[in-house]
């Protein structure tokens, strides 16, 4: 075997090694084929290829699974939003309590969540389409807004109100 | 569909349902193996191709065989017959009439 072929043997059989399992038939139906390539330069560009399309696919893998995440993520913002939303809403309908109840602790524990949330939201963002983002990021943003209004109200104006 | 895909669905067309290797079909359609592979994939990823390792001669390791499913083959004929009637040339103003 002369030493272009033996290389190009080696770097797909490298690559092939590290694609993830689903990929490796694939890889190795590539390397085997490099058997019945009569031209060594033609088996090394054969060779080079193949490394191109299963570092292509893994990429292609990849995009998948963060937009698998960034769909859930933003479906979690929606959720984590409008449970901070409703839990403040819930506090005109009761009369404040000597200590934090339950419901201060879901509105603090939707907001503490929503952060991590909203960072993997954005690292997972397809950019190429931003309205899809934006709008997903405003809905959150004028709900959290909501919220902390309905909020500040709350403690401020209606409770001294009603319950004097 | 891209002209590289519809390259492989008409080098499948021309056989059949017979079994093809990778190299060979790089070779009829002029299509390195970083293009021809990945649209494998993707055939084989909607089922419309399968695969199968075929012994070869002793001492020359086994080789991957690809072929249409009848779904793939069903497909490959309404696209090769698309493209045709897309790209089929028409005469200007309508033609020339008799």
């Amino acid at each position: 075997m002369t030493l272009v072929r033996r290389l190009a043997l080696r770097i797909l059989n490298a690559t092939v090694r590290r694609a993830r399992p689903e990929l490796q038939e694939w890889g190795l139906a590539m390397s085997r084929e490099m058997d019945f390539i009569e031209n060594d330069w033609a088996a090394l560009f054969w060779a080079i290829g193949s490394v191109k399309s299963v570092i292509a696919s893994r990429k292609g893998a990849d995009m998948m699974r963060a937009q698998q995440i960034n769909r859930v993520s933003g479906k979690i913002l929606i959720v984590l939003s409008l449970i901070a939303l409703f839990t403040v809403l819930s506090g005109y309908f009761q009369a404040p309590q000597p200590d934090e109840g339950a419901g201060a602790h879901i509105f603090q524990l939707s907001v503490v969540a929503l952060v991590p949330t909203i960072l993997l939201f954005l690292t997972t963002a397809d950019w190429a389409k931003p309205s899809r983002n934006a709008r997903l990021l405003a809905f959150t943003g004028v709900t959290m807004a909501l919220a902390f209004g309905a909020l500040y109200y709350l403690e401020h104006y209606f409770y001294t109100e009603h319950f004097r | 569909m891209s002209p590289q895909t519809r390259q492989v669905l008409s080098e499948f067309l021309q056989d059949g349902r017979s079994w093809k290797y990778g190299y060979d079909i790089s070779r009829n359609t002029g299509l390195k193996s970083g293009t021809l592979y990945p649209i494998l994939m993707r055939l084989a990823g909607h089922a419309l191709l399968e695969r199968r390792w075929e012994e070869s001669e002793p001492g020359r390791p086994p080789r991957h065989m690809y072929r249409l499913t009848a779904e793939g083959l069903r497909y490959a004929r309404e696209q090769v017959l698309h493209s045709k009637r897309v790209l089929a040339p028409r005469p200007a103003f309508g033609g020339v009439k008799n």
